[in-house]
């Protein structure tokens, strides 16, 4: 660029070249309209903080009840698919009236007009179509319109393209002359409870796709190879051979695809491993026929008919050479091709040993999805690991490998999502200390994954194995939020853990008090509340209560707990609590000098037929001095005759000494 | 010139003898907190400062052949402006120097107590009481130099049909006409000014103004309502426009002191005219565009807050007196809390001190 | 139709006969009892019957909620993603104790309301996904679309050949339009000192274009928005500054007309103050020349400390200086 400066007479010249951008001979890549957002976007990694961004970031709006892999009733109740489900019923609720009334919406400000946003007319019988309609209908994937519109034009002896005719053959053997599936719509199908393998006919007969194929007037090769396919897909297997067949015999040559779905439907027609294998061998002869190089998707369709007859003796064989086939070959595997190889190998107790060289070989890579079964791969390997294998390095190598990349994406429901999880979970609860365990739950709770019940118990059998309990408290408030406290016997596991032993540090025992005090009140309000299902608790898990109040010397708590008792279940077997622990409540009322207590516990011992309560302050008298009058009373009021007469000769009998063991115990921790 | 006074010291106390003060600030000259505090001292105790000693330097190379020279006190509210001017005053008085004197400019502009319309010259508006006491407070201050020195009036002034002053009469008896006369004062006292120039001008007599707060005298609007209830000009309150003129530099054989002030009252007018809330205390921004023109070139002479030495002497005064009883405040940290909540302003000290 | 009526042709289909017929003897029940009050429509009898049953917004307020995510965030977070672009205030996502607004109440002043249930925090912008180490990590993500900056252009080239400049601003909205009415906003900036000017036609220039020019910076800023399209506001604001470059060369009949209060900067020379100098050296001395006097040190001193006086703001020392000044003229000046 020259400028010029200075006056008239005078000329000062500089130069200096500024580049042009995008007709320079840098290698600098021609950049598109969104190029600037992408590698912006590419500084932003996961967050694991935060919950999907589908739901309001809010503590309040933010979903807390877990997936439960257990029983899918519960499943069907999960928070995180209520709130998903019902955003997108908003949005289907919201063009269900931009359907119906059109003539409502008149303001769009959008500009440019989206079209997804628009109303899509419906055609009927009376409409003039032309070949525009046509060819835009099947731009849009609109398979009734394009029905319709077809019907309409033969009616009217429309003149058809035939290259028209075969792109509408293409979009209705895709879509199985039914409506596509509407791809604003995800979460439906991703809370699916359980996502089925479709091994099924579904191919509808003589519908619209196989009469448009009978009206051409000329079949051609893609005709027939596109049918195939259609066929294929939805498994109408007779039928798709029937047309090879034919193809064949017309010597028209199909593609690599027609014979990708032809391997696939061997399934169908042959029963046995061997007959199948036979099958293929046949088909892939006649590929080399035709010249035709097998791609992924053929090795993949010979290894999902494996790994369905996995009663073959031969089969993990085959697939092992299918395996070096495509090595040799150079074809670069996809992840269904090592989720079949999987399933193949895995169903053989040995064969399990592939997945460690499986993860070797992909370790590091980030994949694109390049066939259906991929998004098994990751559930299925976990799962592998974690029930056979029980090899937490291989665990942690399989979800590196799914941290890698845009990897995480490989999973086609919440619900393989959540199987994923709970096995990587149960390995670590199985194999790591806690504090690496809670490193890793903290990471991916509760956004990603809440732990189930049972993963739950794990969590609190690896704090108790490895003498953590300082995590008890954090676990709790989850279980508590996640409102998991009664499900299962996770409340009598937690109440077991603490009541376990005294705990030196204070703090700790406090938070434990706070906890067991949290439950009772959870268990007094739900039973006292008639309109909500009762809570069944056992005697023991009031003992543990009355225990752990008493390891933290808040007596005024365990006392409570036995009022309760008396006044709300006096007569039910199921909540009678333990001698052992009355014994235990005595001996702290008696230090406090808490004679209401006292009684109360004596004439509770004595409803529920426990003699050795009286038995064991007779016993221990001296100790806090009672006098010989107030026992007597005592007796007298509590009517245990029994009692008395077995105190008397108490000296020789047996269940006094055991009494007397533990109660010593109890005295030194005090 | 030789100076006539007292040793003063600096730094220190110096007390008003009684028969002087009664003299010469028995009308004006000290507001109300200040009477009060002499009187709780039983005593006119004034600090002999750095700015009193400026103009004594200045006094002593004065010319008075030349045009008067004006100076301008200028300093934080509460910096000891007042008591510089009435210790100059004084200072004045014994060097016998004819001495005209405003303490109170703002009561004839913004609070007169009566006003009326001028017989003279239509427009103009009369405070007869305000210049009946500026005529005493100049009679009482020069009484026994206008005695001695026998001035006589310069040409003849007719009052009215009947009362007319002769020329050659005594200027005493110009002084009394407007006293007993309250209607005829304020032109009584522009036309006592005006001869005082004029004396001033033939090397009669020496002459020294002396105003405070006379930035007030510049804010063009005063609060004295017309006759049709507009605000009159400043320029229009006869003895207003009697005393600006003497602050200009068209005679010779005497000197201006003014001083320019921001208290509060004053400030909120003066923000109403230049826009700004809280202008800063120094003397081109209070005086106005018009006060500047006016006075410059004059000397603006700094009244600072108390230094060091002169912040210990207060305060041993204070103690001395009895005003400070406090234990504490006679401890080395009382002194120094005191300086700091004071930041050594001598209106806060005496204020601070009030409580202790 | 009478209400009760409506009411039975409410109930769902499945329901049973029985029930059926439970209800409507209720609802006989009900007139017969109050012949003069208007039958209340009854959509949900069962509710009503059984009365006891808590709403399901109570029971739903009773679930217990999560803690705040920035509990769980680690110290050491990347918080380029837990906060990546601009979005309004999420008190549960930010890791700061974060206080804002006012709050009076009748038993005195309450230190300023927590980040919770804070709209003070909703309304303003907030700059939390402009962290020093975001920006950083942007421009090395799109330093590849760049081209290294012409070697020989240096900054003062740039201000020498390329005075002028002109900001415009894109928007990116996740909106269903691209437009946005603000992108039409242009302001164009150049130094004052790049134009060819005289005295007289800067302080014109200055005059002319008010608070649009900043004297700190020497800059001339014109923002322009009249028009609809960009490109017709820049074309705008480079008329209107050719306009005032060319308005300010003109020298009109009435400039000659200005008072001390237009004056841009104080002229000592035609200041009353020189007049009253002047005059008082007159009244002074005889034999007074005037042009003589004008030349001496001391005036010109003086005049310098007048003028500073009325140009820059009025402190200590410029007083001071004038008090020097105005001591020597008036004590010792001679002729």
């Amino acid at each position: 660029m020259i400028v010029n400066t200075g006056s008239v007479s005078t000329f000062t010249f500089v130069s200096f070249s500024i580049p042009k951008f995008i007709l320079s001979s840098f290698d600098y890549y021609y950049r598109g309209p969104t190029d600037i957002l992408k590698a912006l976007a590419s500084t932003v990694s996961r967050d694991f903080t935060a919950a999907h961004y589908k739901y309001m970031d809010d503590p309040f709006l933010l979903p807390s009840k877990s997936v439960d892999v257990v029983s899918f009733t519960l499943f069907a109740k999960s928070s995180f698919r209520a709130y998903a489900l019902s955003k997108e019923s908003g949005r289907k609720a919201a063009r269900y009236f931009l359907n119906t009334y059109p003539e409502l919406f008149f303001r769009d400000d959008a500009e440019p007009k989206v079209p997804a946003f628009c109303y899509r007319e419906l055609y009927d019988e009376n409409t003039d179509n032309t070949e525009d309609d046509l060819r835009d209908c099947i731009a849009n994937r609109d398979v009734p319109n394009c029905i319709i519109a077809y019907n309409n034009m033969e009616a009217k002896d429309v003149k058809i393209n035939p290259e028209l005719k075969q792109s509408l053959l293409e979009l209705v053997c895709f879509y199985n002359s039914k409506e596509a599936r509407d791809e604003e719509f995800l979460e439906e199908e991703w809370f699916q409870s359980k996502k089925e393998n479709i091994v099924r006919r579904t191919w509808q007969d003589g519908e619209f796709a196989e009469q448009l194929f009978d009206s051409l007037p000329k079949k051609d090769a893609r005709a027939y190879c596109t049918l195939i396919q259609g066929m294929g897909k939805y498994f109408q297997a007779g039928k798709a051979f029937k047309l090879y067949e034919e193809m064949k015999e017309l010597n028209y040559s199909p593609t690599v695809a027609v014979f990708n779905y032809l391997i696939e439907n061997v399934v169908f027609i042959q029963e046995s491993g061997e007959l199948r294998f036979e099958m293929i061998t046949k088909l892939l002869r006649d590929m080399s026929q035709y010249n035709l190089k097998p791609n992924v998707n053929t090795f993949n369709a010979i290894l999902f008919v494996l790994s369905r007859s996995t009663g073959w003796n031969k089969a993990s064989n085959i697939a092992l050479n299918t395996f070096a086939e495509m090595k040799l070959l150079n074809v670069q595997p996809s992840l269904a091709s090592y989720y079949y190889l999987l399933l193949v190998l895995s169903s053989k107790n040995n064969g399990s040993n592939i997945l460690y060289e499986i993860v070797r070989e992909i370790e590091g890579k980030s994949f694109a999805i390049k066939h259906p079964a991929d998004v098994n791969f990751f559930e299925y390997a976990m799962h592998v690991c974690c029930n056979f294998l029980s090899d937490v390095e291989l665990g942690y190598r399989i979800h590196n490998l799914l941290s890698t990349g845009q990897n995480h994406k490989f999973f086609s429901t919440a619900y393989s999502e959540a199987v994923y999880y709970r096995n990587f979970f149960s390995l670590l609860c199985l194999s790591e200390s806690t504090d690496t365990l809670m490193d890793v739950y903290n990471k991916y709770v509760p956004n990603i994954y809440i732990p189930e019940a049972k993963v739950m118990q794990q969590i609190l059998q690896n704090i108790e194995l490895y003498d953590t309990y300082h995590y008890i408290p954090q676990i709790f408030s989850d279980i508590t939020t996640f409102q998991l406290s009664f499900r299962g016997d996770l409340a009598d596991t937690v109440l077991t853990l603490i009541a376990k032993k005294k705990h030196q540090d204070e703090n700790l025992q406090k938070q434990f008090v706070a906890i067991a005090w949290s439950l009772f009140n959870t268990i007094v309000e739900r039973n006292s509340n008639v309109k909500i299902f009762p809570l069944h608790v056992k005697g023991e898990m009031y003992s543990k209560m009355i225990l752990i109040f008493l390891n933290g010397k808040d007596f005024e708590k365990a006392s409570a707990v036995l009022k309760y008792l008396v006044k709300e279940k006096p007569n039910d077997p199921a909540t009678f609590i333990e001698g052992q622990t009355l014994k235990l409540l005595c001996d702290a009322s008696l230090e406090n000098k808490m004679m209401n207590t006292l009684k109360q516990t004596i004439d509770y011992a004595s409803v529920i037929g426990c003699a050795d309560v009286i038995k064991h302050i007779i016993e221990n008298n001296e100790k806090y001095s009672l006098s010989e009058e107030f026992i007597e009373k005592f007796i007298q009021s509590s009517n245990l005759e029994a009692a008395k007469e077995d105190s008397s000769s108490s000296e020789s009998s047996e269940p006094s000494e055991t009494s007397e063991s533990p109660d010593e115990s109890s005295d030194e921790e005090k | 010139m030789k100076h006539v006074g007292v040793d003063h010291i600096d730094s220190q106390y110096f007390v008003l003898p009684k028969s002087a003060n009664d003299a010469l600030f028995k009308l004006s000259g000290w507001r109300q907190n200040h009477k009060q505090m002499f009187e709780m001292f039983e005593e006119t105790a004034i600090m002999v400062r750095k700015p009193f000693h400026d103009l004594l330097n200045y006094l002593s190379r004065t010319d008075f052949e030349r045009p008067v020279n004006r100076y301008v006190l200028y300093g934080e509210f509460g910096n000891g402006k007042t008591f510089t001017l009435n210790h100059f005053l004084y200072h004045c008085f014994l060097n016998r120097f004819l001495i005209v004197h405003c303490s109170s400019p703002y009561e004839w502009v913004f609070t007169p107590q009566e006003t009326a319309q001028s017989e003279w010259k239509s427009g103009r508006i009369d405070t007869p009481v305000e210049a009946t006491i500026a005529l005493k407070t100049f009679k009482d201050q020069n009484a026994a130099l206008l005695s001695e020195l026998d001035l006589r009036t310069s040409k003849k002034y007719t009052w009215s049909l009947r009362e007319t002053t002769e020329e050659g009469e005594p200027l005493l008896n110009l002084i009394d006409y407007g006293l007993n006369r309250m209607k005829k004062a304020s032109d009584c006292y522009a036309v006592l000014l005006k001869e005082i120039k004029h004396w001033a001008n033939e090397g009669k007599i020496k002459v020294s103004v002396i105003g405070d707060v006379v930035n007030v005298l510049y804010l063009g609007e005063s609060k004295v309502l017309n006759p049709d209830k507009t605000t009159a000009e400043m320029d229009n309150i006869t003895i207003a426009r009697a005393f600006t003129k003497m602050l200009r530099n068209d005679w010779k054989n005497g000197l201006v002191v003014v001083a320019v002030d921001s208290s509060d009252s004053f400030r909120d007018k003066v923000g109403r005219l230049t826009g700004e809330r809280f202008g800063p205390d120094l003397p081109k921004y209070l005086l106005t565009e018009k006060g500047f023109q006016d006075l410059d070139p004059f000397i603006p002479i700094k009244v600072d807050k108390y230094t060091e030495n002169e912040f210990e002497n207060c305060l041993d005064y204070y103690i001395r007196k009895n005003y400070v009883n406090h234990p504490a405040a006679k401890t080395e940290m009382g002194r120094k809390e005191i300086k700091f909540m004071s930041a050594y302003n001598p209106l806060e000290v005496y204020k601070f001190c009030w409580l202790l | 139709m009478r209400p009760k009526n409506l009411f039975l042709c409410l109930r769902f289909q499945t329901i049973s006969s029985r029930l059926f017929f439970e209800k409507r003897f209720y609802g006989i029940q009900k007139s017969s009892a109050d012949e003069e009050e208007f039958d209340k429509l009854n959509i949900m009898p069962r509710m009503f019957v059984k009365g006891d049953r808590e709403p399901l917004a109570k029971r739903e307020a009773l679930r217990p909620q999560l803690t705040p995510r920035y509990n769980r965030m680690p110290v050491d977070q990347d918080w380029n993603s837990v906060w990546p672009t601009a979005k309004m205030f999420n008190p549960s996502a930010v890791p700061l104790p974060v206080h804002m607004g006012k709050l009076k109440t009748v038993s005195g002043p309450k230190p300023p309301p927590g980040k919770f249930a804070n709209p003070e925090l909703m309304k303003v912008p907030n700059f939390l996904h402009l962290a020093p180490p975001a920006i950083k990590k942007h421009c090395d993500a799109i330093r590849k679309f760049c081209t290294p900056w012409p070697q020989a252009l240096t900054d003062e080239m740039c201000d020498k050949y390329f005075p002028l400049e002109v900001i415009t601003s894109d928007y990116c909205h996740a909106s269903p339009t691209i437009r946005e009415p603000k992108a039409r906003i242009i302001t164009i900036r150049i130094k004052l000192s790049s134009l060819d000017l005289d005295y007289h036609a800067k302080d014109k220039l200055k005059r002319i274009l008010q608070h649009r020019y900043d004297p700190k910076t020497d800059l001339i800023t014109i923002v322009a928005d009249k028009c609809p399209l960009k490109s017709q506001n820049i074309d705008y604001a480079k008329y209107l500054l050719t306009a005032c470059f060319f308005e300010a060369w003109k020298t009109e009949s009435w400039e000659s007309e200005k008072e001390q209060s237009d004056w841009e900067t104080f002229f000592w020379e035609k200041s009353p103050s020189k007049a009253s100098l002047i005059n008082y050296f007159k009244k002074t001395f005889q034999n007074f020349n005037e042009e003589n006097f004008l030349e001496k040190d001391t005036v010109k001193d003086y005049s310098k400390s007048v003028k500073n006086l009325f140009d820059k703001e009025e402190n200590d020392e410029l007083l001071e200086d004038y008090r020097k000044n105005v001591e020597k003229l008036l004590f010792d000046e001679r002729l």
